[in-house]
């Protein structure tokens, strides 16, 4: 089921009443209703891959139980393997089995050995790497005795599948997410409200902006032998503004549903896009993946502890690794590389941690110091786009080659049909509006949340219409969310 | 809880009427937008077309028959409604539409040929020209027809125009007269002054076995419908095949089908029956910018040949009329 769809908006309230009207008398009761309506969310798409988040929810629930009355270290250690394996090696099997089969495949021919593989065809089951990584996080954390298991199946249950952060994200800790599951939610209007406002931004940045801006960049990447290095730049825009619309958008839906149900997720997007440095974008972008990463693998490989190689090579890993965690191409793996080496001569000089504040906080504009990193750091972010988006490296690196080249200075143009330019010109004016939203709001958990501190009452109420119209009329041709296919 | 759900149905209700409002106004406005789309549409509802004579059609109707030249040989006010890309049973509906709003008129040349009738389904070309009318039956009956609304746009303000920023734009400024992009059509006639674009040759690329046309059903009982109707309402109905550039013939694989029914529909009903699609001008590539259409010099040599087949015919049936037994 998608958030911008309309299942999606008859199920919620039916899910929302009988939250809090029907089981809102027990604990229990309210816990197993999540799950019920997490697994009717999932199995919207594809009701046979519930079994393997039920499975993975079991094996994580009874290795949490069993390491809790475990003392021996070797023991403790294979069960943790046993989560482990069993939650990558779904992961594994699924999203990567064609890709490693593929290599080797290449990787033979290379030295004159043709080899006839099986390859599968293998449908990927909807948000398998999210909830991959949040069950892990359980095991890993129960494991180093962070946490406390939890003897409430239904309660695990609930924290495994919760439909709002499910199949996108944000990625929860067990130790963050869990034990709202063991305390009794009470309904806060203030947070409600704050809810429906994020909600009704994040379907905003996902059907005004993102699915607009999608039908530009699909138009240009999809035949960008066709256009000159001025429209491939446009194209890597619009691509640069989808990613993020679908992404945040998304999250802030999730964010904003959660707290229809009284939890509270944690921040997955912080205004990526005015980052004076790539370290610092690197905290603002899809913050939940990027703490798992330093938590559970930058730190356990020594993180910048050591020498310079170690971490230069820790750098490398978790960027590539990171890449590599959102597909099976190697596309990803040189996006997660670039945005390496874009890293490492930050960590190098210790610069890594130079920009922690908000961007011109307390100021309408940044000063001229400020825009050039912030236009440096996005540029070098829109670059390393056309490697996530591109089909392939050849692609990637043609789009490139056009992109420097004398044409670069030409006017953009990629249809000749005068409807698509005014349509686009649209989209470009609406993507202006949004940033400019989005540095009013920098100093908020998310950019919408401002017209909260607007006093009149009408007024917000006015704000509130104005965006629905605008969601209705400038939406897009709906487009599936980028980050389902992760 | 009580005041958020409280707030939340205020909320809805305010937001339902302020779309209501807004639809309306964009629905005024489209209503008066002369944007190409919705030239024609605007002019037949505000009922300022009221023509002697009206070509209908689809594209091959909308290019190639031009009213200034149809105007001059046949001196009376003819008005071309070609629907681009559409068959014939939407054409059907404008019809219909147009005579609700406009004074029926004397002759009717409807251009037939291959794709006319096929079955009404799948996606309708420029659907959103049709928003501003899905109060009127006949157009929410046939749009249901195709894809393009769904039942949100058919029933909740403002859906119809979902994802449609252009269209709300020119409705709003249409409202206080500020027209975007005013159509350049004469009498609905667009002229395309264009020289032989190459598609055909991807075509025969692509369709190397030729290409199939349906003759359906539903069509069929909906264009012996409309002949019935133009006969009860003393119409003289005309029916055109056009030019096509004759290349394209081997590949028009129901070619001789599609002849055979519209001389069967002309013989059952009395109604003369034009064929040009193998007049000589069809053998001359530099009047035609594609296969199916002719360019602006092919129009205006087929209106002209087309007005003067239909000058006689018209004397000829006048002359019937005159002599038939009371």
């Amino acid at each position: 089921m998608y958030f911008n769809s309309i299942d999606f908006a008859v199920f919620l309230p039916i899910v929302f009443i009988l939250y809090w009207f029907v089981t809102n008398k027990s604990l229990k009761l309210q816990n197993l209703l999540i799950v019920v309506a997490s697994y009717v969310f999932y199995g919207w798409w594809d009701w046979r891959f519930l079994s393997l988040m039920l499975f993975s929810t079991i094996v994580d629930y009874s290795v949490g139980r069993k390491l809790q009355t475990e003392n021996n270290d070797t023991k403790r250690k294979i069960l943790l393997w046993i989560s482990i394996l069993v939650n990558l090696g779904f992961l594994g099997f699924f999203k990567y089995y064609n890709f490693f089969l593929d290599n080797f495949v290449s990787a033979f021919s290379l030295f004159g050995t043709d080899i006839q593989p099986n390859s599968l065809n293998i449908i990927l089951p909807v948000g398998i790497s999210f909830y991959t990584f949040q069950t892990l996080s359980y095991s890993i954390d129960v494991y180093k005795r962070k946490l406390e298991p939890t003897k409430d199946f239904i309660a695990f249950a609930a924290f495994v599948s919760f439909f709002p952060q499910l199949v996108a994200g944000p990625i929860e800790r067990a130790t963050h997410l869990l034990p709202q599951f063991y305390t009794k939610r009470t309904f806060d209007y203030s947070k409600a409200v704050d809810g429906m406002r994020q909600i009704l931004w994040g379907l905003f940045k996902k059907v005004v902006i993102a699915d607009n801006c999608a039908e530009y960049a699909n138009m240009i990447f999809n035949n960008s032998a066709d256009y000159s290095g001025s429209t491939l730049v446009l194209g890597a825009l619009f691509f640069t503004f989808q990613i993020y619309g679908d992404f945040s958008g998304y999250s802030d839906i999730a964010i904003g549903t959660s707290r229809l149900f009284g939890f509270d997720l944690m921040q997955n997007f912080n205004f990526p896009y005015f980052s004076r440095d790539i370290a610092e974008f690197w905290r603002r972008w899809h913050i939940s993946l990027s703490t798992w990463f330093r938590d559970y693998l930058y730190i356990p490989l020594g993180g910048s502890r050591g020498g310079i190689w170690m971490k230069v090579r820790n750098t490398f890993i978790i960027f590539i690794v990171s890449g590599f965690w959102h597909g099976a191409n190697w596309t990803f793996i040189i996006w997660g590389a670039l945005n390496a080496v874009y890293f490492l001569p930050l960590l190098l000089t210790k610069n890594n941690r130079n920009n922690l504040d908000i961007v011109a906080k307390g100021r309408y504009l940044p000063n001229i110091k400020e825009f050039s990193l912030i236009f440096l750091t996005f540029s070098l972010t829109v670059l390393a786009w056309i490697f996530f988006r591109a089909e392939n490296i050849e692609h990637a690196f043609s789009y490139l080659s056009t992109i420097f080249s004398s044409t670069l200075f030409s006017v953009p143009h990629f249809t000749d049909s005068g409807r698509i330019q005014y349509e686009s010109l649209i989209t470009i004016f609406s993507v202006i509006i949004f940033m400019i939203i989005e540095w009013i709001g920098r100093e908020e958990q998310f950019a919408f949340a401002k017209v909260q501190k607007i006093p009149s009452k009408w007024l917000r109420w006015i704000i509130y219409i104005l965006f629905m119209m605008a969601i209705i009329v400038l939406s897009g041709q709906s487009q599936e969310f980028i980050y389902f296919q992760f | 809880m009580k005041k958020f759900i409280t707030e939340i149905v205020l909320l809805s209700l305010l937001s339902f009427g302020a779309f209501y409002i807004f639809d309306k106004a964009i629905t005024k406005g489209l209503r008066q937008s002369n944007m190409l789309i919705y030239d024609n549409l605007t002019k037949i509802f505000n009922g300022k077309i009221n023509a002697d004579l009206v070509i209908n059609g689809s594209s091959k109707a909308y290019v190639q028959v031009s009213p200034r030249i149809v105007d001059s040989v046949l001196n009376l006010n003819s008005y071309n409604l070609g629907l681009d890309g559409t068959p014939f049973v939407p054409q059907k509906m404008q019809y219909e539409l147009y005579e609700m709003f406009n004074t029926s008129p004397k002759y009717i040349i409807q251009i037939v040929g291959s794709g006319a009738m096929t079955k009404p389904e799948g996606d309708l070309y420029n659907y959103i020209k049709y928003a501003p009318y899905l109060d009127l039956d006949v157009v929410r009956e046939t749009t249901e027809l195709y894809n393009g609304f769904s039942f949100f746009d058919y029933n909740l303000p403002l859906f119809k125009y979902s994802g449609q920023p252009l269209e709300v734009i020119d409705g709003v400024l249409s409202l206080v007269d500020i027209h975007i992009a005013p159509s350049t059509l004469y009498k609905g006639y667009l002229e395309q002054n264009m020289s032989w674009d190459g598609s055909f040759d991807k075509f025969k690329e692509t369709h190397k076995d030729g290409i199939e046309f349906e003759l359906d059903e539903t069509a069929r009982k909906l264009f012996e419908e409309y002949i019935i109707h133009c006969k009860k309402n003393n119409i003289n109905l005309f029916l055109v095949n056009p030019p096509v550039y004759y290349e394209f013939i081997p590949y028009d694989k129901d070619r001789d089908k599609l002849i055979d029914y519209y001389t069967h529909i002309s013989n059952k009903y009395d109604i003369p029956y034009l064929d040009f699609s193998t007049d000589e001008i069809t053998f001359d590539k530099k009047y035609f910018y594609n296969s199916q259409h002719l360019n602006s010099k092919g129009a205006e040599l087929f209106s002209k040949k087309l007005s003067i087949e239909l000058k006689d015919r018209a004397i000829e049936q006048e002359h019937k009329s005159h002599t038939r037994p009371q």
